[in-house]
């Protein structure tokens, strides 16, 4: 005999503890109501009081002690759920339901409740645990939890706008199985539909089974977003972007976009709440195409339309919205004595004008007073400085972070600091300090001729990469989809994902991965990142069969139910006896 | 602290005085030795009833020869007649503190049935005594006779309490009054019983009593059914001592069948010297309950 919800030890332990607390229990002393009458005297003939003033008493009432364990440890024992099968192994079994935007289609998610439940059922608690396989990955039910939270946990979920994380899962498990010292036989049992690729499935250690619950059906009248970006404009304007949006079905992962009016659905792109006109979209390979859109910060959203007739299976996948990104056009006041060397480089950059007066950036010497205290971009002689390059930043800052950010956004990594210091005699270093306002300090002497640097394909990118750096502008990001690393631009202001609390999620060096479709809070900015689901996989309904399906699982061990319902009968007919003892008289 | 006396206007009622005033006690025969009364006593002599003749023995009363007989026969015999005397009746009330201690308080009853028995018997000029007893007897009227006595002997009952913490000792108080060595006559015991030492003493103590016995025992419904339930600490109210119980319908069944055997076992005592015994319930009203015992106008004891 096992038991579902206790140990063997653990029932023989609560047995025990149950006697003995009954026990002393019915030592206790009885607080007694005092009453004042006539005589004692009939009722010393009665009873056979106890000594007065005694925390305990003497073992009065050993058949209502008796009766009172026996309903004790009928109860305990049900509440144990004592299962008389044996058990053919020692199998732990997880149990993944997935929670993936897949399984918003038609009632799939519903169906795997259902089967889920079922089997939780038929599991003993302490061998079972349940996790959910969405945006996040938890556990939904613990070892030795009763199956009623489960029920009640699920009531209020329902699929995540996010790919299926079931991979995920599975690596996370792999290794944990791998590093332990347990050889306790696992078997995961999947609730959904989620594809798993063969080369994860070998990852598995041999002791752990993967199977899926039910054979996935597959999807069907489902068409959605699967790829919204947007990129440089290939006009050449600095301040707009093309859009490339890409729409799949089901069954056909190469199938042309459907973005004309006779297919079922149709695509509508707009920015800020207003439509894009068809006229603007153009039809290019795989995708359409919006060209010239204004990099002003808007939301640009892509939505299917389906007509009439046209029912759509994942509603998840239908919508999908991306930030456009700010960028202005900068105004740089360039000194007349620049002119020669910088003045033609600036005036190819589509995203700078020149200006004579209140520039974002100026660019001068040292020295000079062009630009008043306007971020600058000087040019010092290099016997007034020992660094080739010195960054100067308000106090304010941080002057780690701000370096970090300042090498990678200039690209100072790209400049050939060994040829520079052999053409100088130099060591060409990188130094940063604190100061009144933002400068770029470089040497002069680099702009001549005797080196190569305003020759090299990197000085045109040094120059712009710093006016934008010393200008601010903003970083942004090609495309946000879930379940994807954030990609951002190679220059600009980087700007920090923000969780619950205003808390960094995405610390320097750790590639943020968005979990589920939504908004994405940021640093310093006042409209949020979107954030889409953008998977083929859920879209096309992508199939695998790496996945034996599980055959009709026979329960492991007897139902319990059964002799539940017995104990607890006993424990009603035993009720029924102290009732009758205690109607008779023969009870407290 | 101790009860008081019950007031003198509760106790002395004229209506309910009134009502007994066709009661009487019947002894099937008094005790010689006594005053003259309205009883038959034992002693042959100063009646007016002829009851027999014998022969005349020296130191006989010369006044009682029936000299026709002398003239007839030739010889001495003496004529007897029954010689009326009064009952001397001794009123034991208990007063002990379970007589004071409910709101409706048995003393209540108890002296009013001492007052009824002693109207009675003063109003036939028998001796009425007045022994009051608690944990010790204490002798508050000797001896008292006459109607017009009825007020006075009311006030003495009106004026008993309580001693402080009082107690039941009905064996020593009855050991006390048989060292009295009173004139025979009818002894009334009015009293719960309720004696911590119990009916084995109080049957010690009777075989010293020559007395004509009356036991009034007053009893009430709670005492055969108390409304007592739970876990309980019972008080007594004269020795303070505690009982713990747990009030079951096992533990009622057996106090039942306690206090039942209590009744018997006083009834058979009393029967045992061949006295008599009256149980008044003293929620119900004492004057139908006496009229009720009372049936034909005498209590034959």
């Amino acid at each position: 005999m096992s038991f579902a919800n206790l140990s063997a030890l653990g029932v023989v332990a609560g047995l025990a503890g149950l006697a003995a607390l009954l026990f002393v229990l019915q030592q206790l002393r009885t607080r007694y109501r005092d009453v004042t009458v006539v005589t004692t005297l009939f009722w010393k003939q009665v009873t056979h009081e106890a000594p007065v003033r005694k925390l305990r008493e003497r073992f009065r009432h050993p058949l209502a002690y008796a009766l009172i364990l026996a309903i004790c440890s009928l109860l305990w024992l049900a509440l144990a759920e004592p299962q008389l099968g044996t058990r053919p192994d020692q199998t732990f079994h997880i149990l993944v339901l997935d929670g993936s935007a897949g399984m918003a289609a038609g009632s799939r998610f519903e169906a795997a409740v259902d089967a889920l439940e079922a089997r939780v059922a038929q599991l003993p608690s302490d061998r079972r645990q349940v996790i959910w396989s969405g945006a996040q990955i938890r556990p939904l039910l613990n070892p030795g939890e009763h199956a009623l939270l489960l029920r009640e946990r699920l009531a209020r979920m329902a699929p995540d706008a996010a790919p299926a994380s079931l991979e995920r899962l599975l690596r996370q498990l792999s290794a944990t199985s791998t590093g332990g010292t347990s050889e306790t036989p696992t078997s995961i049992l999947v609730f959904g539909d989620a594809p798993v690729r063969q080369q994860v499935l070998d990852l598995v250690p041999a002791s752990v089974t993967v199977k899926r619950a039910t054979t996935p059906a597959p999807l069907v009248g489902n068409s959605g977003i699967t790829a919204l970006g947007i990129s440089d404009a290939a006009s050449g304007a600095w301040d707009k972007v093309d859009v490339f949006v890409q729409v799949q079905s089901t069954g056909d992962r190469r199938a042309a976009p459907v973005v004309t009016a006779e297919h079922a659905q149709s695509v509508q792109i707009e920015v800020n709440g207003q439509s894009i006109p068809g006229n603007a979209i153009a039809r290019v390979g795989q995708g359409v195409v919006v060209a010239d859109l204004p990099a002003e910060g808007g939301l640009l959203t892509a939505r299917i339309v389906a007509d009439r007739s046209g029912a759509d299976s994942v509603p998840l996948d239908n919508v999908a919205s991306l930030r456009l990104p700010t960028k202005p056009i900068l105004k740089v006041q360039l000194s007349t004595s620049l002119q020669a060397v910088l003045g033609p480089l600036l005036g190819a950059d589509g995203g700078v004008t020149m200006v004579s007066g209140q520039p974002d950036v100026v660019i001068r010497r040292r020295g000079e007073s062009v630009g008043g205290n306007a971020p600058a971009l000087e040019f010092v002689p290099a016997a007034s400085q020992s660094q080739a390059f010195l960054l100067t930043h308000p106090a304010s800052l941080d002057s780690n972070v701000v370096f970090t950010d300042a090498v990678a956004d200039i690209g100072l990594q790209q400049i050939d600091a060994m040829s520079l210091a052999r053409s100088s005699g130099r060591p060409i270093e990188v130094s940063i300090t604190a100061g009144s306002q933002w400068r770029f300090s470089v040497w002069e002497e680099l702009l001549a001729d005797d080196f190569d640097f305003t020759r090299s394909r990197a000085f045109p990118l040094f120059v712009a990469n710093a006016v934008r750096w010393l200008a601010d502008t903003e970083m942004w990001h090609p495309y946000v989809a879930a379940g994807r690393p954030l990609i951002a631009s190679s220059t600009g202001k980087r700007a920090e994902i923000l969780g619950a609390g205003g808390r960094a999620l995405d610390p320097v060096g750790v590639d943020f991965v968005p979990s589920a479709a939504g908004e994405l809070p940021v640093s310093g900015r006042a409209a949020a990142l979107s954030v889409s689901l953008l998977d083929p996989d859920v879209t096309t309904g992508a199939r695998d069969e790496s996945l034996d399906t599980a055959t009709r699982a026979q329960a492991d061990l007897t139902p319990a139910t059964g002799l539940v319902t017995g104990l607890l009968i006993l424990a009603l007919i035993v009720l029924t006896a102290e009732w009758y003892f205690f109607q008779m008289g023969r009870m407290p | 602290m101790s009860p008081g006396p019950i007031p003198f206007d509760t106790l002395f009622d004229p209506g309910f005085l009134a009502s007994l005033s066709h009661l009487s006690i019947t002894v099937q025969r008094v005790a010689a030795g006594g005053r003259f009364g309205d009883r038959l006593s034992k002693d042959l002599g100063a009646g007016i009833e002829f009851r027999d003749y014998r022969g005349y023995s020296p130191g006989d009363d010369p006044r009682a020869i029936d000299w026709n007989i002398y003239r007839r026969l030739g010889k001495v015999f003496l004529r007897l007649y029954e010689e009326q005397q009064d009952l001397p009746l001794y009123l034991m009330p208990d007063v002990s503190t379970s007589m004071f201690h409910e709101p409706e308080p048995r003393a209540l009853t108890a002296l009013r049935t001492a007052l009824a028995l002693a109207t009675i018997s003063l109003s036939h000029h028998d001796s009425t005594a007045l022994f009051p007893f608690a944990e010790k007897m204490e002798m508050r009227v000797k001896s008292m006779s006459g109607k017009a006595s009825t007020m006075a002997f009311a006030e003495h009952l009106a004026r008993l309490s309580p001693p402080a913490d009082a107690g039941t000792n009905l064996s020593a108080a009855l050991r006390r009054l048989a060292d009295m060595n009173l004139r025979r006559g009818l002894l009334v015991v009015i009293s719960d019983f309720f004696d911590p030492a119990g009916l084995d003493a109080v049957r010690d103590a009777l075989r010293s009593i020559r007395h004509r016995m009356l036991f009034v025992q007053l009893v009430r419904p709670s005492d055969a059914e108390p409304d007592l339930d739970g876990d309980l600490r019972l008080l007594d109210c004269e020795t303070g001592e505690a009982a713990q119980i747990t009030v079951t319908p096992h533990v009622m069944e057996r106090y039942r069948e306690t206090y039942a055997q209590f009744n018997r076992d006083l009834a058979a005592l009393v029967k045992y010297h061949h006295g008599g015994l009256l149980r008044l319930d003293v929620e119900q009203d004492l004057v139908t309950q006496l009229n009720t015992l009372f049936a034909a106008g005498s209590l034959v004891v």
